[in-house]
């Protein structure tokens, strides 16, 4: 181990061969004028971020916010909420930078936790008037018919979505439009992949029958 | 792979494979192509997915900037990070725990070894030594 990592590193690192502890600790040592933030990965920025780096946040945040927030609109389904609950988790990461351990997870992992946990209590706390419970305002120009049932079916399983019940309809979100492997979506949601499997079984199952049932304009196929 | 695997993934991860546990991915091509009750099963799942990938999210570039803008605010405002607990920090290197894992057992086997080698008093030469109960010559 190289004498500039014992001597500016806790105690623990010096007991410790983990070459990303170590690869961290020198990436810490350096002044915030020797970093180089657009080409540092996530676990250096994190590390930065940590210990206090407001800068090294925003390259994070400027990295990761899209992912973060499509992942709460898909959760949430009100673009407005949405944005309240990516800035909170972001606020969140922040917060509880040291806490993230780089050797149990991956940053996009840890960051997909926080912001599904995010939403899910967003979703479970009350309020006066459930938006995405109102549905949609009419569209007041007929567009042409190929793109209205295209419309229509989106705004079906959009409100399936919406009706979902929580863990299924993140499973879902993650393995279906985030493209997360299932061993990365049962990390997120704290499961083994059989009890993920077994969400998105369910989730399936409950997008199906709620398609299947008849709508107002006619049955659908 | 069998038919009731092959639904069992399908259900789970839908039609297109590469959603699937990479390890199974050749094999279900293989089920694919030789059994008619798959490729049956196959064919719901791709309407069910066509579904899902009817519902297209827009993302707003001015909301994202609008967010970053107010995170920037918010970090600016904030205090900084809560430094990682030093006793949660000690535990985290793997020496250590390594350390304490092995003090343990040491200790335990110390306090096991000298217990079974300290004669104890029986009950009856503690009554014995009582002059008040114990045998009179």
């Amino acid at each position: 181990m190289p004498a500039s990592i014992a001597t500016t590193e806790p105690i623990y690192y010096a007991f410790t061969a983990d070459r990303e502890a170590a690869r961290l600790a020198r990436a810490r040592a350096r002044t915030p004028t020797m970093r180089d933030y657009p080409g540092a990965d996530d676990a250096e920025l994190m590390a930065w971020t940590a210990a206090g780096d407001r800068v090294a946040f925003d390259a994070l945040a400027a990295r990761h916010l899209e992912r973060a927030h499509r992942t709460a609109l898909r959760m949430l389904g009100d673009p407005s909420e949405a944005e309240d609950v990516t800035q909170d988790a972001m606020l969140g990461i922040w917060q509880n930078a040291s806490s993230w351990d780089p050797r149990r997870s991956r940053f996009t992992t840890w960051l997909y936790r926080v912001v599904v946990n995010a939403a899910i209590d967003a979703r479970r706390r009350p309020r006066a008037l459930r938006l995405d419970a109102a549905g949609d305002p009419p569209d007041p120009s007929p567009p042409p018919s190929a793109r209205l049932e295209r419309d229509e079916l989106a705004r079906d399983v959009a409100s399936a979505l919406a009706a979902m019940p929580d863990r299924q309809r993140a499973a879902l979100t993650l393995t279906y439009f985030e493209g997360l492997s299932g061993q990365d979506a049962a990390d997120v949601l704290s499961v083994s992949v059989r009890g993920l499997e077994g969400l998105l079984r369910r989730g399936r199952r409950f997008l199906r029958e709620r398609l299947d049932r008849p709508t107002s304009g006619g049955e659908r196929a | 792979m069998t038919q009731s695997r092959f639904k069992w993934l399908l259900e789970s991860y839908g039609a297109a494979f590469e959603r699937w546990p990479e390890a199974e991915r050749e094999d279900a091509r293989r089920l694919l192509e030789t059994s008619p009750a798959a490729r049956a099963a196959h064919q719901r799942a791709l309407a069910l997915d066509a579904a899902l990938g009817a519902d297209r999210l827009a993302i707003d570039a001015a909301a994202l900037e609008r967010m970053r803008a107010a995170i920037r605010v918010r970090v600016a405002q904030a205090a900084p990070p809560r430094p990682r607990g030093r006793l949660r920090a000690l535990w985290a290197a793997p020496g250590l725990r390594l350390a304490a894992l092995a003090a343990a057992a040491i200790a335990s086997i110390w306090i096991g070894w000298a217990s079974a080698n300290t004669p104890h008093p029986t009950v009856y030469a503690v009554l014995e030594g009582n002059p008040l109960i114990g045998e009179r010559r």
